[in-house]
């Protein structure tokens, strides 16, 4: 067995990005301030039943409608059901499938562009056509599309645009890895007869790590956004789910009645996916190469 | 040399066209139903006739004829017949189009408007206030989800105020509102983008040389910065049209316009796969056609990236 | 959506330049000079004068009166009877857009809507059910019923201007029966239907091959309308977008899914005793369009863009009607309520115990209260309270009875053995499958069905799907719950969902095959004595709730709401129709 000798590498994560630079002060408040947000929702979602005593699905058809008031914070729909609730419980499914999504999208995405960036040739070829193709769709029509074959449901939903949401991550591994590909420390771990997954793993995947993470946290808002306008249009959760989305589409026929059915779940919605942006553009300035 | 990059990049759209194609017919085969049965649906057919129309529609031969007819078909322009409507597909989305287009062009112009607007505020005024709020504007703008900025808009303007038609075909009345809640949105991403070019630009040494040659601070801006700042958001058009194909799905769903939006839920709904199929193409098609486009321009405006 | 992430350009040499030429690294541009500052303070002022402009559009637009339609022609001379300005445009709000408008081929209500003007039936039938002279002046039955004289009315011309006589009776007639017509309505409604033979040129005896009790009212609704055989033959498959008809209106165009256009037949010189006016309509032009969306159609009747709206939405219809500029016309619909078929040879609703448990556990009551803000009766039976032939008997049939749906379920052997609120039986959960097309309230319906069933422990599953999955899923018996609902005039209307011979891809979604049922609903087909009809459909009626076949709702009522200027307008005997022809527009 031949020896292995120790593979000299360097340090791949740098190490302002665990304090951010000083100054990028401003950015850091409201990027605090979204993270926290987004905590809360998280909190608020997992910790639902403590925080309404309503079922999101009980039905009370004598008080249909209420308008928002001390017993019923945001109000009632159509069948009495108290709205605070249903935005409560429908966050567990609206936000998980967010994250479950961006989790479908950027693990087989990762993989491909590695492979893509790092053999090169016809893997290269044939992956970056392949991308092409896909990307040749705005990325709803692709879910939609997936959705029309598969039919309405929630999972379908999660496969959908997390399909859909593949090829960038490919896309911008691949590039990542040709850059990094050229380094002197990698040709030394080619040389010295490191086998290439642990090449990838070990010395590539560090690097192009910041830049995964930055994608799938703005990922995650695209994926909410995606997966509620798919339930808005009937094709996602079915009733009586109380996913964010579907709630919009259920209120739209009482606005002039019951406005408050459809302002609290979009709202909802639009705080999430802004919260997720600005992390993520925090991110993203944060851990931009050229201000190494 | 142009002619040599223009001709690379067309080669590889029309592979990526017949992939688009290919793509398509896969996912769609894959949908669940007989479309026989569907067709004959409304009537409730009897087993023979089922049988008899699956012939006539070859969907009883292997899945390579069927695909080689596909292809052929879609050689001739022929879309397949539409199974609710028993009418060819490209006249209906002939039909549909034209008003989605209108949307698509209205919104853009807001996009592009509102958009540079934002990023070159945020940009000049870079570091105080104003950048901020420009920003937040636009991380706001991209972060609305637009069924709900729509359901909002008509909410306000058509319920409340009754200043405008909430729904339906007609003038310039019924643009507005959509057309703005797809600008707005779509403004955000293009800001965004102005910004930083614009940016980085400014802070480039001929920028320096031009203010130290004594030029005008606006001429510095027109003619030297902003020249080379909107190339890279050319690049941007073509994905925000991506963006507002993928939009106009919502937009016309909520404000009851037609469009092939709307036409598409529609018939995804109903299991009208030869529509589904044919507005998902041209949206591909279209799409493609718009990135090459934008590429080439690219390739005019940029002489350093005739490469690839 | 798609914002801000790191995409095609985010790679492109463009935005990565090397930044060598950067003399300063990371210095931000120092204070903007003063001319910037000027071009970003004009800039805002742009977008200020912009915001302003709108600002002042919409406050224009809110100070200026809607526009009205153009107002009716007055006549010029002073007649004694009480006169009627002709003259004016109605704007009419259809619902869904039908595949194929032409009547002998479509089966759409909505189709029959604009068409109900456009074509003139051989007998009308009044509200109550009377059959009055349409294009026959007079008609004869033969003693055993199988052949049906009309005596034809002379003086009527097609709007091709080609007259009409009894050879286009019997073009039309064999038309809808030819099955290259594929026509899926009209044949049915002829039924036992055979030839006709044309004794003189205003003279048409047709024949059936057995006695066809629903006759006279199928031959009195739109699908066996008259049409132009010279137009029929002229344009073929394209007919349906070039109608010709002897009606009050005369069809100008039809843009699929977008409208429809009638305007005026000035030479209609006659009028059936249902109408109150003879000679032509008042109305200039018609214009139907299609508002597929319920939100929106209360929007568009309050804003001017239609004048007559159908199938309002229950809380806007309750809004507008107490509002004195709108007339609302609520008219309840003969034919099948509201109504989810049980399907019988699918476990566990293949049990009579669960199928009667799933009865008594629904409350119509609160459905009705709820959903439908008290507009429909609930319903009891599968026939609607107003249809011809309904049996009062099964109102007292299964009332709201939750403790005696829980005895009935425990009884088949369905207990909650594992506490999770849900009975099992043999480690299966009581789960049943709802297919809830998307029109008629059905996925709120079912919504309030699933709280409702939770409670005595069944797990109700909603699908919500469109007709084509729907009739998918049924044809290949995946559901336990499945509506689908029929309206008409003539009880008849039952013989399509509780034939055994539509078990098999037709409409008998509860997939029983009962040979008393049938026996039953045969015989009433043909018996031409009404009282024998009367007694079979009751009983009828009676063995489909004993077998629990159905799951009615509620019934149906078409909630329609015009503008206060809009007079006249009637709807027929189906319902769904409105008769057009003594509309007119007060100022």
């Amino acid at each position: 067995m031949t020896r292995r000798y120790p593979i000299p590498t360097r340090r791949t994560v740098p190490r302002h990005v665990y304090a951010p630079p000083p100054h990028r002060a401003r950015a850091n408040a409201a990027a605090l301030a979204a993270l926290v947000c987004l905590a809360l929702l998280v909190v608020a979602a997992v910790a639902a039943p403590l925080l309404t005593p309503y079922d999101p699905l009980q039905m009370s058809p004598k008080e249909q409608f209420a308008p928002p008031s001390a017993k019923h914070l945001l109000g009632t729909d159509l069948f009495g059901r108290d709205v605070a609730a249903r935005i409560l419980y429908g966050g567990r499914i609206s936000l998980g499938i967010g994250l479950v999504a961006v989790l479908f999208a950027a693990l087989p995405g990762t993989a491909l562009g590695l492979i893509a960036g790092y053999y090169g040739r016809w893997p290269d070829r044939l992956i970056s056509w392949l991308v092409d193709v896909m990307l040749s769709f705005p990325s709803i029509l692709l879910a939609l599309t997936i959705v029309a074959a598969l039919g309405p449901g929630i999972a379908n939903v999660v496969v959908a645009v997390g399909i859909a949401g593949i090829p960038t991550y490919t896309r911008l591994v691949r590039g990542q890895v040709l850059s990094v590909r050229r380094q002197p420390y990698i040709r030394a771990a080619v040389t010295v007869g490191a086998r290439d997954l642990r090449i990838l793993i070990r010395h590539i995947l560090p690097n192009v790590f910041g830049s995964i993470i930055v994608l799938a946290t703005l990922d995650v808002g695209w994926a909410i956004l995606n997966a509620s306008a798919l339930s808005f249009l009937g094709l996602g959760a079915q009733p009586p789910a109380a996913e964010w989305g579907a709630m919009l589409n259920e209120g739209r026929g009482y606005l002039r009645n019951a406005p408050w059915v459809t302002v609290a779940p979009g709202l909802a919605i639009a705080i999430a996916v802004l919260a997720v942006n600005l992390v993520g553009d925090y991110l993203r300035d944060a851990l931009d190469p050229r201000r190494r | 040399m142009t002619l040599r990059y223009i001709g690379q990049r067309l080669v590889v759209a029309i592979t990526v066209l017949w992939g688009v194609a290919t793509l398509v017919f896969v996912i769609l085969r894959l949908l669940p139903g007989d479309p026989a049965a569907l067709m004959l649906s409304e009537a409730g057919a009897s087993a023979e006739a089922i049988a008899q129309l699956r012939a006539d529609l070859g969907l009883d031969k292997p899945l390579i004829v069927q695909y080689g007819q596909y292809v052929v078909n879609l050689a001739h322009g022929d879309l397949g017949t539409s199974l609710f409507a028993r009418r060819p597909v490209v006249t209906i989305i002939a039909e549909q189009l034209p008003s989605t287009i209108g949307l698509a062009l209205a919104a853009m112009l807001i996009a592009t408007i509102l958009g540079a607007a934002l990023g070159i505020v945020a940009a000049v005024k870079s570091g105080t206030w104003i950048d901020s709020a420009a920003t937040a504007i636009s991380v706001m703008g991209v972060s609305v989800p637009i069924f709900w900025s729509g359901l909002l808009l008509i909410w306000l303007f058509s319920l409340r105020l009754g200043w405008l038609p909430a729904t339906g075909q007609g003038g310039l009345d019924h643009l507005i509102l959509p057309a703005l809640v797809l600008g707005l949105a779509s403004s955000g991403a293009i800001a965004r983008l102005v910004r930083t070019s614009l940016l980085e630009v400014l802070d480039q040494d001929f920028i320096r040389t031009a203010r130290a040659k004594g030029l005008r601070e606006g001429i510095v801006l027109s003619r030297h910065a902003l020249k080379n700042a909107l190339i890279p958001v050319v690049t941007i058009f073509g994905l925000q049209f991506g963006f507002l194909l993928g939009g106009t799905v919502v937009t016309e769903t909520v404000f009851s316009r037609q469009g092939i939006g709307r036409l598409l839920v529609n018939s995804i709904l109903w299991k009208d796969l030869p529509v589904v199929q044919g507005v998902v193409l041209l949206a591909g098609l279209v799409y493609t056609l718009v990135n090459l486009a934008v590429d080439v321009t690219y390739a005019f405006l940029d002489p350093r990236i005739r490469y690839d | 959506m798609l914002q801000s992430r790191p995409v095609k350009g985010d790679n492109h040499p463009a935005m990565s330049r090397p930044n060598s030429n950067r003399v300063s690294n990371r210095r931000k541009p120092s204070g903007p000079s003063k001319t910037v500052r000027v071009a970003g303070i004009v800039l805002m002022a742009l977008v200020t004068v912009c915001l302003l402009l709108v600002l002042a559009y919409g406050v224009w637009r809110a100070v200026t009166p809607k526009p009205t339609p153009a107002p009716p022609v007055s006549l010029e001379t002073v007649t004694p009877a009480p006169t009627v300005a002709p003259g004016g445009k109605l704007v009419y709000g259809l619902t869904l857009a039908p595949s194929n408008i032409d009547p002998h081929v479509g089966a759409s209500s909505e189709l029959g809507i604009p068409l109900t003007s456009v074509y003139d039936t051989l007998i009308y039938q009044n509200v109550d059910g009377s059959f009055v002279p349409g294009l026959a002046e007079r008609w004869e039955v033969s003693g055993d019923g199988l052949a049906y004289t009309f005596y034809l009315r002379h003086d009527v011309k097609f709007h091709d201007g080609t007259p009409f006589d009894a050879q286009a009776v019997q073009f039309n007639l064999d038309r809808i029966v030819n099955p290259e017509t594929k026509s899926q309505k009209a044949r049915g409604l002829l039924g036992a239907y055979d030839h006709t033979e044309v004794v003189d040129p205003y003279t048409a005896k047709v024949y059936l091959t057995q006695p066809y009790a629903p006759f006279l009212d199928s031959v009195s609704q739109v699908y066996v309308g008259m049409a132009s055989p010279t137009a029929v033959q002229q344009w073929g498959t394209d007919y349906q977008l070039h109608q010709v008809g002897t009606g009050p209106f005369m069809f100008k165009e039809y843009v699929p899914q977008d409208h429809l256009t009638l305007v005026r037949n000035p030479d209609y010189n006659w009028a059936p005793d249902v109408y109150s006016h003879d000679g032509p309509a008042y109305l200039e032009e018609i214009e139907f369009r299609f508002f597929t969306d319920p939100a929106v159609r209360a929007l568009a009747l309050e804003s001017g863009d239609a004048d007559v709206m159908g199938e309002m939405p229950p809380q806007d219809a309750a809004r507008l009607e107490a509002n004195p500029e709108f007339t609302l016309y609520d008219v309840p619909v003969p034919g099948q309520p509201l109504q989810f078929f049980l399907n019988t040879a699918k476990a566990p609703t293949d049990d009579l115990r669960v199928r009667q448990a799933l009865l008594y556990a629904t409350d119509r009551q609160a459905i009705v209260q709820t959903i439908f803000m008290g507009y429909s009766p609930q319903a009891y039976g599968p026939l609607a309270a107003v249809t011809m032939g309904y049996d009062p008997a099964v109102e007292e049939m299964y009332a709201h009875d939750p403790v005696q749906a829980e005895a009935l379920l425990t009884e088949a052997g369905w207990t909650d053995t594992d506490g999770d609120g849900i009975r099992d039986k043999d480690g299966q959960p009581l789960v049943l499958q709802d297919y809830a097309q998307s029109w008629g309230y059905l996925p709120e319906v079912s919504e309030m069905l699933q709280a409702q069933l939770k409670e005595v422990g069944i797990d109700l599953q909603v699908q919500v799907v469109a007709f084509p999955a729907a009739m998918e899923a049924a044809k290949n018996s995946e559901h336990h719950l499945a509506a689908m609902v029929f309206s008409g005039s003539d009880p008849s209307i039952l013989n399509s969902t509780y034939l055994a011979d539509n078990v098999d891809g037709g409409f008998n979604w509860s997939k029983m095959r009962d040979p008393e049922l049938d026996r039953m609903l045969k015989e009433a087909m043909s018996a031409i004595d009404l009282t024998q009809r009367a007694n079979l459909y009751m009983q009828a009626q009676e063995r489909i709730m004993e077998l629990a076949l159905v799951m009615p709702i509620r019934d149906y009522v078409n909630l329609n709401v015009s503008s206060a200027r809009v007079k006249g307008l009637q709807y027929d005997r189906r319902a769904w129709f409105p008769w057009l022809h003594d509309v007119h527009l007060e100022q």
